[in-house]
């Protein structure tokens, strides 16, 4: 039977990537959850972003070997609203996505996700972004790389946003784009901290965030042949192996009935105080590796 | 590596001549989660000691280039990584007082893949910070 392949996005280490950890510290902790998988931000670990010093490609390089970690998702911005009155046209989107696939390439990196600009609070991406897709089909097969738009709180499975990817692969018959699920969608209990900027700001602006969508993960099973990676998005596992925000007893199983065999590449995003991401990281693992096991007993 | 804080101990000192200073500046470790793009940086505003210093007034250092709010908005291919500081430079006649001073900033932050409304976010930070020297 095949099992979920284990990952570590380093936007977990955010605020002690620059602080109290290196790079170097990072890997040491990815490689030691037992995880293969290593997504990084490009913009925040490759140095002189986009074209980093030839020592630290050899150094990059050097790390994965050592530790036994592979590439997996490279994550960058199209960055739409690029200045206070000027947007990214649908060439020059087109420009930085074709820039990161060869960024990400260079580097090993089998997915790249680009976050775009949005024009409303459901999350619907600029139009150009299909656009700047559509030209860079070509070179992502080339490159053996797929670009992943995220599913990401507050838009959930069944939604506009959502649908028209989904329409987009299917007009285009593409191999070379796929949805980045976000597991924050499944969020069915209120955050007490949060990690990816002020809480009472978004208490006050975005309460679907704090509170949580609560999307059924029944809802996968419409969209699961679309999902080749999935953001493993989690605030807080406590001392018991208890997730206080995301429903991963069911969601684990119906991966799992799913046949989804791609890789869950932990995104911590709760309190910001040092270290505690390398812990709770650890925590998740231990948490997803427990049940997954549990429903390979049952079904073995 | 720097402090936990945006806000930086070291880098808080008067600027302009002894006897005539100009002003005061100040360090802030990039405080959003990814290598910034300078044109998404919409401003920093500082108070000290409940004295406001609006961000319109403020320049900003990065490596030893410095831009106004406007040169921030043009810099679109220039970055601030994770891991690095911008020194803010406030125009204040005579400087601070040497002492310890509250200090707060607030980092306005443009993030385009937000709803519309909430694209403008503010990272803030406040803690005590020591000028050695008039």
């Amino acid at each position: 039977m095949t099992g979920f392949r284990y990952g570590v996005s380093l936007y977990s280490y955010t605020d002690d990537l620059g602080t109290v950890m290196t790079l170097d510290d990072a890997f040491d902790h990815v490689a030691d959850t037992g995880a293969t998988g290593l997504e990084i931000l490009g913009e925040t670990s490759v140095p002189l972003y986009p074209e980093p010093p030839a020592a630290w490609l050899d150094h990059w390089f050097a790390q994965l070997e050592r530790y036994q970690l592979e590439p997996t998702n490279f994550a960058c911005w199209v960055d739409t609203r690029i200045q206070l009155d000027r947007k990214l046209t649908v060439a020059e989107g087109a420009e930085q996505i074709a820039l990161d696939l060869r960024l990400a390439h260079r580097l090993g990196f089998k997915f790249i996700r680009p976050k775009f600009g949005v024009i409303d609070y459901n999350l619907t991406p600029d139009p150009i972004w299909e656009g700047a897709v559509e030209r860079n089909l070509d070179l992502a097969q080339a490159l053996g790389i797929i670009i992943l738009p995220e599913i990401h709180a507050p838009t959930p499975i069944h939604h506009p946003v959502t649908e028209g990817y989904i329409a987009f692969i299917e007009r285009t018959g593409t191999r070379n784009f796929g949805l980045m699920l976000d597991t924050g969608i499944f969020q069915d209990r209120p955050l007490t901290a949060w990690g990816g900027g002020d809480i009472e700001a978004i208490r006050k602006d975005a309460p679907d965030m704090v509170n949580g969508i609560k999307v059924p993960v029944e809802h996968l099973d419409d969209i699961i042949r679309y999902v080749p990676f999935i953001q493993a998005k989690f605030h807080h596992v406590d001392e018991d192996l208890h997730d206080h925000q995301i429903p991963w007893e069911r969601i684990v199983p119906r991966l799992k009935a799913l046949g989804y065999a791609g890789y869950l590449s932990s995104e911590y995003e709760g309190v910001r105080d040092p270290w505690v991401a390398i812990e709770q990281v650890r925590r998740q693992h231990a948490l997803i590796r427990r049940l997954e096991a549990e429903w390979e007993a049952q079904h073995a | 590596m720097l402090e936990r804080s945006h806000i930086q101990s070291t880098g808080f000192r008067n600027v302009g001549p002894v006897g005539e200073r100009t002003g005061f500046e100040l360090r802030l470790r990039q405080a959003n989660y990814r290598g910034t793009r300078l044109s998404l940086i919409e401003g920093v505003t500082i108070t000290v000691d409940g004295v406001l210093y609006p961000a319109a007034h403020n320049l900003v250092r990065i490596g030893s280039r410095v831009y106004t709010p406007a040169e921030l908005d043009a810099a679109t291919e220039t970055r601030l990584a994770v891991g690095e500081y911008m020194t803010v430079i406030v125009p204040r006649p005579g400087g601070l007082a040497p002492g310890v001073h509250w200090v707060e900033s607030a980092i306005g932050y443009r993030h385009p893949y937000f709803p519309p409304a909430h694209q403008s976010a503010v990272a803030r930070d406040a803690r005590h910070a020591t000028i050695v020297m008039a």
